[in-house]
């Protein structure tokens, strides 16, 4: 699962389309973070990140059209890291979610819609391509 | 995800979140989070256990400080730490419910005003 090659690190893990696999997940980019060497504040990007481009699959990739796998890769390189989230649903570019419009007041606040905007904030760039009959998203982390 | 409950003075309940708020920790405690904010009406939630914070986890403190407003009551955050608290910031719930970092202060902000 884990190849190390110079100066870069290289991981990844398949997942079924099913939240049982959650902690699996979890425990998975936590091992990998740490071993890339990645700092605590990038890690939980990464960590945070990684959650919510998967919930939004399980949430909205379902049906038989739905993904049944979803494909998580990170990639650290000398200067960023790069995690890929695939899966093989029918197009579901989460980047064309709009976001929520976020409340001024607990009344008109939403209750959720805030993945996307999360996403954005800590990752560096985040880019949505069909890739292979299957989705592919794309987020980019500066090394700190 | 952990959730312990207390009833300190005043008629202030403490709420002490520890572990992971991910979509896994937010259904560990929805239903508890959910049953405390519906009987109570003053609750401060620590969050200084909380080492990871997502979206649906954020969807648990909404749900449960609306609950307690809807009764006329007040719920704050305590010390949420640095990664924590920037995923409060982002989502803008600190504009919507009060993140503090001191407990005196937290408790005075939801306590019930005592009669004269």
């Amino acid at each position: 699962m884990i190849d190390c090659v110079d100066a870069s690190y290289r991981s990844s893990l398949a997942l079924r389309n099913d939240a049982s696999e959650l902690p699996r997940m979890t425990e998975w980019i936590v091992g990998a973070s740490k071993a890339a060497g990645i700092s605590d504040k990038t890690s939980f990007a990464l960590q945070l990140c990684l959650e919510e481009a998967v919930a939004n699959i399980m949430e909205h990739s379902r049906g038989d059209a739905g993904a049944r796998q979803i494909v998580a890769s990170i990639v650290r390189e000398a200067s960023d890291i790069v995690l890929t989230v695939d899966d093989d649903g029918a197009a579901f570019d989460p980047t064309q979610l709009s976001a929520a419009d976020r409340g001024h007041t607990l009344d008109d606040t939403p209750v959720g819609g805030l993945g996307i905007p999360l996403m954005r904030k800590f990752a560096n760039d985040i880019k949505y391509r069909r890739k292979d009959g299957g989705n592919q998203l794309r987020l980019t982390f500066a090394v700190a | 995800m952990d959730m312990q409950v207390e009833d300190l003075a005043d008629g202030v309940t403490n709420v002490a979140l520890r572990g992971r708020l991910d979509t896994v920790g937010a259904g560990a405690i929805d239903l508890k989070f959910n049953a405390v904010a519906g009987s109570k009406r003053a609750i401060v939630v620590d969050m200084a256990g909380v080492s990871f914070l997502a979206s649906l986890g954020i969807r648990v403190l909404v749900l449960g400080a609306k609950a307690v407003r809807n009764k006329g009551g007040k719920l704050v955050l305590l010390s949420p730490d640095e990664n924590a608290y920037a995923v409060l910031k982002t989502s803008g719930i600190d504009e919507i419910i009060p993140i503090l970092f001191d407990r005196a202060e937290a408790i005075a902000a939801v306590r019930p005003a005592q009669p004269a």
